[in-house]
């Protein structure tokens, strides 16, 4: 099978049917993320840095 | 020479409003009269609301001859993005799945602009849900470049970006993800404002990326930019993302000058980059030199790197995108145009970790830009666009278009949050806008505002207008 129809058969797996006509479009869209996926990853910060934080101070409104 | 009444500053034509020299009706009239006459072939315009607008000008005449003052957007007309939802107004995205879509309730900042007296003169064009492309099987067809019918407007706040450039009406307001106020200010030559986020409360606008989407104006000139900032900025405690923040007058700093700014100047940002365009290099260039001329110490920075931003805003967007709109595109016949389905329904085999990793790179690229570059500068100058407007039929029927017709540098700034801003500074040898990118520290509008002000003034462009076609032309000139 080739990667086209693995990206058709992996959609509708999660429940997206990708009409004919849309799939070159849909795929062509789909390897670009996946690209930047990768480079994320290529590039990211040690695993112990705190980068991502949920603040719960921002939550908390004056008024609430 | 007596200037016509679309010519006048939102300033201006408040000021005769309030000396009486000028009604708030003439104007709607006026506007009223020129989108008739243009948007045949312009298409800036989803939905006019004349007899609204016409009842809400002779009220906001009545409140001037009582004394009753609203502040400076009262009798001035205005348009919505059509994502920006409207009571009683259909507020359709540009959808085929909300084509007929009436809302019950008005987005707080549509509230808040009746409540300053302002007139809506109708919702515009828009990409499909703020995203998809200038498609042609959309319910309303793309908007249509001003400066040239044949080009595109930038999008996806496509018909903010025309209106304003058409001389329609003087204040748009638009939405931006990735660049969707920013790019088409710049390729329409107006004035376009992402505020900082959460500056304006963006609930009530139809969501494409919770986490990106920025509410701000557009506008002729700096100063309209600012005088609709005072009234759109505030707190909405029914949206988490809304900053609580002192009341501020974003117009306090236009005439200050920048004698005593540092400006970095991120020219390895696109001058590098594959397919910017001579012209643009050349533009950004003479604008560095004329902030060095005006006062400002000018010198190069280097920005977090530009695809590892856009990587992290796509992933975030396009992935917020497909869990907003999951139900539709799992029905057997989803209700979307071709280019918002191909841009969006791929983000279904993205994994939880793919996501996670750009929030957690995201903090890092706002670290980065703000710790070490706008900690040490008070503006970041660089380009809005890698180009001039592209045509129109350089979009396929299915994405993708070619790279350079989209390339915009814009997305960064929706990851890290900062306000930023498109400024005309010149014209292409096609005689097609260009825009300079100005992107200031968290929360500063009014320093931001405040140098775009200076160069506006010093770059005497914004008085330049498209000559539109009259009816006659019009076949010809949309051929």
């Amino acid at each position: 099978m080739d990667e086209l129809r693995q990206f058709e058969a992996a959609m509708l797996e999660r429940g997206v049917f990708i009409p004919e006509d849309l799939l070159q479009g849909c795929f062509y869209v789909h390897l670009e993320l996946q690209k930047m996926a990768g480079l994320m990853r290529t590039n990211r910060g040690p695993h112990n840095e705190p980068a991502s934080a949920f603040l719960v101070s921002s939550l908390i409104q004056p008024d609430c | 020479m007596r200037k016509a009444s679309f010519e006048l500053s939102i300033g201006e034509a408040g000021a005769k409003l309030r000396s009486g020299e000028l009604q708030s009706a003439t104007l709607v009239h006026d506007a009223l009269e020129r989108v008739n006459r243009s948007d045949p072939d312009i298409h800036a315009f989803i939905t006019l609301t004349e007899e609204r607008a016409l009842a809400d000008a002779e009220q906001a005449d009545r409140r001037f001859a009582a004394g009753i003052d609203l502040g400076p957007l009262q009798g001035i007309p205005y348009g919505l993005k059509d994502i920006i939802l409207t009571r009683g107004v259909r507020t359709t995205c540009n959808s085929p799945s909300l084509a007929t879509h009436v809302p019950a309730e008005d987005a707080p900042v549509e509230a808040r602009l009746k409540q300053a007296g302002a007139i809506l003169l109708g919702k515009l064009g828009t990409h499909e849900f703020a995203l998809g492309g200038p498609g042609f099987d959309l319910p309303f067809p793309p908007s249509r470049n001003p400066w040239n019918l044949n080009h595109f407007t930038g999008g996806s706040s496509s018909g903010s970006g025309a209106a304003v450039a058409a001389g329609f009406i003087r204040l748009a307001i638009g939405s931006d993800t990735g660049g969707s106020i920013r790019s088409p200010a710049c390729l329409c030559g107006v004035v376009g404002l992402k505020p900082t986020y959460g500056l304006v409360p963006r609930r009530g606008a139809y969501p494409l990326s919770y986490s990106l989407d920025h509410v701000g104006p557009i506008t002729k000139t700096v100063e309209d930019a600012a005088l609709a900032l005072n009234v759109i900025a505030f707190h909405d405690p029914a949206d988490p993302s809304s900053a609580r923040r002192p009341a501020t007058n974003f117009a306090k700093d236009l005439k200050r000058g920048i004698g005593d700014l540092k400006v970095g100047y991120a020219r390895h940002y696109f001058a590098g980059r594959k397919g910017t365009s001579g012209e643009v290099v050349d533009s950004l260039d003479s604008t560095a030199a004329l902030l060095e001329r005006l006062g400002a110490r000018v010198d190069e920075v280097i920005l977090p790197d530009f695809e590892l931003a856009k990587a992290c805003g796509r992933i975030l967007m396009t992935a917020e995108a497909f869990a907003i709109h999951e139900a539709e595109f799992k029905r057997a016949a989803p209700r979307f145009g071709r280019y918002m389905y191909q841009r969006v329904a791929p983000a279904a085999l993205l994994s939880a970790a793919d996501v996670i990793e750009a929030q957690r790179l995201r903090t890092e690229l706002a670290l980065e830009l703000n710790r070490n570059v706008l900690a040490h500068y008070d503006v970041v100058l660089t380009a809005v666009a890698i180009r001039d407007a592209a045509p129109l039929d350089a979009f396929p029927k299915d994405w993708p278009p070619p790279p350079d017709a989209i390339a915009v540098q814009t997305a960064p700034f929706n990851v890290t949050g900062n306000p930023a801003l498109s400024l005309p500074v010149g014209f292409s040898a096609a005689g097609l806008p260009l825009g300079a990118q100005l992107v200031g520290r968290y929360f500063d509008e009014a320093k931001l505002l405040g140098v775009a002000a200076t160069l506006e003034g010093a770059l005497g462009v914004v008085d330049k207008w498209p000559l539109l076609a009259a009816p006659e032309e019009r076949v010809e000139a949309v051929a």
